[in-house]
């Protein structure tokens, strides 16, 4: 316990909040220090043999779909949960290397991750170890809409309900939190990477165009829109023409993509809605009387929360920096290690 | 609160007004109530929520009404001190005291009393091991008179009815001969031996209940108990791989249904050696007495052998030998 403690003063302790999209790395003391896409890029070796890491984080999304034979661009994380082990240790390590630089006999820092509400045990697990061989002498999971909660800023300690809905890069967690636990969450398999496809295969259906997975997270970031707005955005969008092709440049309009999102935003929205049902009657009082805020990265497509104050008739508000909220949180939950030990999820 | 931030706050009402909205419109756009559109306009911000919160609706008010956001959020986060932009600080409720408060002063009273238990128990336990002692003492006097002590033999179960009729058919017989055998056994009292045959356990308590021998014999080996004060109860484990002797002659063995068998041997010494000079002549009398009834002494002694073979001790042998002497 002593011994524990006197580590704790020469580690520095972190918080990850390992998204399906983006990586980000909350330390004790500093603050948000590391916000990078969760891209790794291997160059394989000939015959397969000796992998090596490319690039990590942004230089590594850059290569996505752009990549020659030798090289691939993955994303270790699928649906917010670890798809390959190798590669998210490999890029969790990469990304402690770089905000924990390793001195000699210094100690391994603790690390909380944040997991999906819905993840399985195997999942977890799968987490857990993960950070555990990236260098982590102690490793805490945390729920994200717990985390998402705690960084909103939300009153969490208290006895009304407060309801949070994280729309993350693979999933949307709605949770309502109330004393200091998680009272009901759902989570959906639905989030920006969904939005994402559901743009490309419009754009292929009505457009007889193929774009990437990039080039579609860049028109959702300009244009995309969930309710419909007063003026109408548009944005020229290149891509090759499966007709011809070849490579053309078309002009697409918001309300377009508007339309092409509509079955992961009516997800998103059912998500709530069921977790609105579920609710026990006292605390969906308060969730009426307060509303339900949005974080993660999803609440930043532009009128999200209109859609969702609309279909369910509750004031919806958009976090501050909803991006980082979920490692704020983790942050905050950092930094009571020592007494917050109910607030951590079980294995 | 500034003037700038009231003066934003103020341009939210004006902008509403001009829109022609009353409160209630206003509130039904944003979902939230008239009140708190009132509380937002006069900057009464304690009355919302929290600040998280405050902010979320100040903010989508303004973007309802088409102001500018960021200045109002500014001047808000000045006015705040910036706590809608912070992680939540409580994040557990605290909770007040463990559900059972084992306080020291129950904790003490609590020991007191299970010391105080302990000490009872102790005291008891030790009243209760002084006084099952006397109890061989009884059967011994109840056999013979003339205290001399020599070793007897009392097997539990068995033993109990012979040594009865034993003493019923002729108490003078078994006391008359005390005399003459007090002196000759005295020398070999406490020469418990065992001879082990196969591996057996054996334990040997004496007259105060302490044990004497407790002890795991293997094959072959021999053990003989010296000290300690008789009668001796003993436990044997293994009936059929032990051998003992008292006072050199072999103790027979109950035949149990299990191999467990449990007897006493020997029998408590009196100290009160003056009394049997005088008590001595009294039994002989009586023994002489008996010679009229020859019939009589004969069956006394015949039984007398039936016991010593029954039970195989040495005093009842020799009890039965000096009765024979005697008769004839």
């Amino acid at each position: 316990m002593i011994f524990k403690r006197f580590l704790g003063l020469f580690s520095s302790d972190l918080a990850v909040d390992l998204g399906t999209a983006n990586t980000l790395i909350y330390v004790r003391g500093k603050g948000i220090v590391l916000s990078e896409p969760s891209v790794v890029a291997i160059r394989i070796g000939r015959h397969g043999a000796d992998r090596r890491t490319q690039a990590v984080g942004e230089e590594a999304k850059r290569m996505l779909g752009r990549t020659p034979a030798n090289i691939i661009a993955i994303r270790p994380l699928k649906d917010g949960v670890i798809a390959d082990f190798q590669i998210t240790e490999a890029m969790l390590k990469h990304f402690i290397k770089r905000v924990h630089p390793q001195r000699f006999l210094s100690p391994s820092p603790r690390i909380i991750v944040c997991v999906p509400y819905g993840a399985t045990q195997v999942e977890r697990r799968a987490i857990r170890e993960s950070a555990q061989s990236a260098g982590a002498r102690e490793v805490h999971l945390i729920e994200e809409p717990m985390a998402a909660a705690i960084g909103a800023g939300l009153p969490v300690a208290e006895p009304t309900a407060s309801m949070v809905v994280d729309i993350g890069g693979g999933t949307t967690e709605v949770g309502v939190i109330a004393l200091g636990g998680v009272v009901y969450s759902q989570s959906v398999r639905v989030g920006g990477d969904k939005m994402d496809e559901a743009i490309v295969n419009y754009i292929r259906r009505n457009y007889g165009m193929l774009i990437g997975e990039s080039t579609a997270e860049e028109i959702k970031k300009t244009i995309g829109c969930a309710y419909p707005l007063s003026d109408t955005l548009s944005m020229e969008v290149r891509g090759r023409n499966l007709a011809e092709g070849v490579p053309r440049t078309f002009s697409i309009s918001s309300n377009e993509i508007l339309e092409a999102m509509q079955e992961p935003l009516g997800a998103i929205v059912g998500a709530i809605k069921l977790a609105l049902e579920q609710t026990p009657p006292e605390l969906a009082g308060d969730i009426a009387e307060r509303g339900m805020v949005l974080t993660g990265g999803g609440a930043l497509v532009r009128d999200l929360d209109r859609l969702i104050m609309e279909e369910t008739g509750l004031p919806v508000i958009v976090a501050e920096d909803p991006l980082t909220c979920v490692a704020r949180g983790g942050g905050r939950a950092l930094e009571e290690l020592e007494r917050l030990g109910e607030v951590f999820a079980e294995e | 609160m500034d003037e700038g931030f009231v003066e934003l706050l103020a341009q939210l009402r004006s902008a509403r007004v001009a829109r022609g909205w009353d409160l209630a419109q206003a509130a039904q756009k944003l979902h939230i109530t008239s009140t708190q559109i009132t509380a937002l306009e006069e900057g009464r911000f304690d009355e919302l929520p929290g600040a998280a919160f405050a902010r979320g609706y100040l903010r989508n008010y303004a973007r309802l009404l088409d102001l500018d956001v960021e200045p109002l959020l500014a001047a808000y986060d000045r006015y705040q001190g910036g706590s809608g932009l912070e992680a939540s600080k409580v994040v557990l409720p605290r909770s007040e005291l463990p559900l059972l408060d084992y306080s020291g002063k129950m904790l003490f009273f609590s020991l007191l009393l299970a010391v105080a238990l302990i000490l009872l128990g102790w005291w008891l336990w030790g009243r209760g091991g002084s006084t099952s002692s006397p109890a061989p003492v009884a059967t011994a006097t109840s056999v013979s008179a003339a205290q001399h002590s020599a070793a007897q033999v009392v097997m539990s179960t068995p033993a109990e009815p012979a040594a009865l009729t034993g003493s019923a058919f002729s108490p003078a017989a078994t006391a008359a001969t005390t005399s003459v055998t007090a002196s000759t056994l005295s020398s070999q009292v406490g020469a418990l031996a065992f001879h082990f045959t196969g591996d057996c356990w054996v334990q040997v308590r004496d007259a105060s209940g302490n044990i004497v021998l407790s002890t795991l014999g293997r094959a072959g080996q021999d053990v003989s108990v010296t000290q300690g004060q008789p009668p001796y109860r003993i436990l044997v484990g293994k009936a059929s791989a032990v051998q003992i002797t008292y006072a050199g002659k072999p103790v027979t063995l109950p035949a149990n249904a299990l191999n467990v068998a449990r007897m006493q041997v020997g029998m408590a010494p009196v100290t009160a050696s003056s009394n049997s000079a005088k008590l001595a002549p009294t039994p002989l009398a009586a023994a002489q007495s008996q010679q009229s009834s020859r019939p009589s002494a004969a069956t006394a002694s015949s039984a007398g052998v039936a016991v010593a073979s029954d039970i195989s001790t040495f005093s009842e042998v020799a009890h039965a030998t000096s009765v024979t002497h005697s008769a004839s």
